[in-house]
């Protein structure tokens, strides 16, 4: 067999990175560049760091190694190499393989997917950034469905602390919105809590009213 | 004054969490948000609408969110929540609220003091309401009103007739198809005995917004399509494989004379409409017992679980036929698949104590028994007198849910699932509000997993 072919990705803090062929093409965006003529020099990932491309470069080559034995053990029909297959393995219930081998195989994949995104917080939110620029469907699906169990549970205040995300509603919107959500979700005892913990931490809407009429110019 | 205050950085320390408080805040690009949202359950997002403006515009507004997020779900074949319309409850009923699953609560105005909810599984929610028709998403608790029929001679006296809801996955759409009853005693020809049959399609080009630039999408309003062969039940239609069921309605006026070429005895004939195709076909069902004895109640169409199922309820008993094999044009078989014997509370009237309580109540007020789901060899039984109870089928035993003192009076209980399908449309009929006095509060749970 030829030579696989090999690649430099470089990334945004100037580290490189030498994978396969087969384990670049996981990345349709790295593809694409390939294809469309970059692959020569080093290909710059100017998005994502050394740390999380070491953790995508480790679910790429196990992609790459799981499709490798999924043919040998599977009967015999071409999978499609296509990202998208990962996810279908998701989603497929057990009762599709016919082996005990390919059984074993799927077993030990989702074993291994529950370690690989055990990750903390900033790592998961970083890797499912870079996932969505390199287009990696699968580690995305696996990300998104992780990140979104981790989110789950938050009040909206821990939302906006974790993220970073400015509360642009007037007060009277933001009360409107919680009158209403206050139907939607907890019982008296649960919303009143939460209510505590905003109190705490947050504006009452007499203080977001001077603010806004404080910095009336530095907003508009 | 120039006094700035950094609304970025709360001057309180952030309450811990996960180790967060050692980095920078995260930073999560609009379309990767997008992907992460829509995996979430509808519950929670409407929680989250609070977050921020854009937040509140995905889970409000976008419909192309919306389908992202039903996309992501449909699959899971989440399980339906029940609810409850009953006339805005005084205060005592307050004591009781915190049975069942309670998931949220909300208020809309009927015309009539008790509308009619068709019995359905979608994330709409068609509530018949004398002859206006309301259509509800009990997750986001929006509330529409549909314009009315344009006045004919027909439709302006007579009865509101029957309403059914369908539902047509490949094009996402619903229908609401109204059948509205022959007018008798005015002699004439023999058309005057036709059922017409009115339906109102709500597309989803743009949230149901009036217009759409797709060639094969209905215009918002009604339009009349074929007759249907017979009158209707106006009672419980059941909406199985594509089409909207009802019961023959069956009374000593209608003679089998009207009805040439059918060879099917009205008095055992089921009537369905599909809607995709919006033709009229029909289908035999068992001989139970002489239809004219019964309460509407006792003899129904239902669906459980996307069969199509008949229940009989005779004295203490409840037997429970299902149509297995339904296949759209051909015919399927009805197999009587469950046969209870209702729970010893269950206080039934007989034939007598029946008559007499009819003649003097309306038709909805008096005792029913109807089962609504069934499960893992549970079936769910709801009577006046016990409420919702499930009933074991291996062990024959029954098992409390809501005590009937806890459902709201004359009224039973639906299915929904939830969604955030958003009724946004200008065209709902604002002419209707004045006429809309009675205030309806309506319950949403969540059923025991």
């Amino acid at each position: 067999m030829a030579s696989a072919k090999v690649f430099v990705l470089r990334t945004c803090d100037g580290e490189t990175f030498e994978i396969d062929e087969s384990v670049a093409y996981v990345s349709e965006t790295i593809k694409n560049m390939i294809e469309d003529g970059f692959g020569h020099d080093l290909i710059p990932l100017p998005n994502v760091s050394s740390k999380i491309l070491l953790k995508v470069i480790e679910y790429c080559r196990k992609h790459v190694s799981n499709f490798e034995s999924s043919k040998k053990t599977s009967n015999g029909d071409e999978k499609d190499k296509d990202n998208d297959s990962w996810k279908k393995e998701k989603e497929a219930v057990p009762e599709v393989e016919k082996d005990a081998e390919e059984k074993a195989r799927v077993e030990e994949l989702k074993e291994w997917e529950t370690t690989f995104i055990d990750i903390d917080q900033q790592v998961l939110f970083d890797l499912l950034q870079a996932a969505n620029y390199l287009n990696i469907k699968g580690l995305l699906v696996m990300a998104a469905e992780k990140a979104a169990s981790m989110i789950r549970g938050k009040t909206p205040e821990q939302i906006r602390e974790t993220f970073n995300i400015k509360n642009d509603f007037t007060p009277e919107e933001y009360e409107d919105i919680r009158k209403k959500d206050a139907m939607n979700d907890f019982t008296p005892e649960e919303y009143e809590e939460i209510r505590k913990k905003i109190a705490d931490n947050h504006f009452t809407p007499e203080e977001y009213e001077q603010i806004r009429k404080e910095n009336a110019w530095a907003i508009e | 004054m120039g006094k700035t205050i950094e609304r970025k950085n709360n001057p309180r320390p952030p309450p811990p969490m996960m180790g967060s408080h050692d980095h920078d805040p995260l930073f999560l690009s609009k379309e990767v948000w997008i992907n992460v949202l829509s995996r979430l359950p509808v519950k929670t997002l409407l929680r989250f609408k609070c977050v921020c403006k854009l937040w509140r515009y995905l889970i409000s507004d976008d419909p192309h969110f919306v389908h992202l997020h039903s996309h992501h779900h449909s699959k899971s074949k989440s399980e339906p929540c029940l609810f409850f319309v009953s006339l805005t409850p005084p205060e005592e009923w307050e004591k009781h609220r915190e049975e069942g699953n309670p998931i949220s609560r909300f208020e809309f105005k009927s015309k009539t003091l008790l509308p009619f909810v068709i019995p359905t599984r979608f994330d709409l929610v068609c509530i018949q309401d004398s002859d206006i028709i309301h259509i509800c998403n009990p997750s986001t608790h929006e509330f529409i009103t549909l314009p009315k029929p344009p006045r004919t001679s027909f439709s302006s006296c007579g009865p509101d007739g029957s309403v059914g809801f369908g539902y047509i996955s490949s094009t996402d759409e619903y229908k609401v198809v109204r059948l509205i009853p022959p007018v008798y005693g005015l002699g004439g020809s023999r058309r005057r005995f036709t059922t017409k049959c009115l339906v109102f399609t709500l597309t989803e080009r743009r949230g149901f917004s009036s217009y759409s630039s797709s060639s094969s999408s209905s215009p918002w309003g009604w339009r009349r399509v074929v007759d249907s062969p017979y009158q209707v039940s106006k009672y419980h239609p059941a909406f199985v494989n594509g089409a909207i069921h009802w019961l023959v309605y069956y009374c000593s006026r209608i003679d089998a004379e009207f009805y040439d070429g059918h060879m099917i005895d009205p008095r055992n004939t089921i009537v369905a409409f599909d809607v995709e195709k919006e033709e009229f076909r029909l289908i035999e069902h068992p001989r139970c017992r002489d239809l004219r004895s019964f309460k509407y109640s006792d003899f129904q169409l239902v669906e459980l679980r996307g069969l199509l199922c008949l229940s009989c309820v005779e004295g203490s008993k409840m037997d429970i036929w299902m149509f297995k094999d339904y296949h759209y044009n051909k015919s399927g078989t009805w197999v009587k698949e469950y046969s209870i014997v209702l729970h010893p509370h269950y206080h039934y009237l007989d034939q007598r104590e029946r008559d007499d309580h009819n003649n003097r109540h309306r038709e909805d007020d008096y005792d029913y028994c109807a089962p609504r789901d069934i499960k893992d060899r549970k079936m769910l039984i709801e009577t006046r007198t016990t409420g919702l109870e499930y009933h074991h089928l291996q062990t024959k035993s029954f098992e409390g849910f809501i005590d009937s003192k806890r459902m709201p009076y004359l009224r039973s209980s639906f299915f929904y699932t939830e969604s955030l399908r958003s009724l946004k449309t200008k065209q709902s009929a604002q002419g209707n509000i004045e006429e809309l006095t009675y205030k309806q509060t309506v319950e949403c749970l969540k059923l025991p997993s």
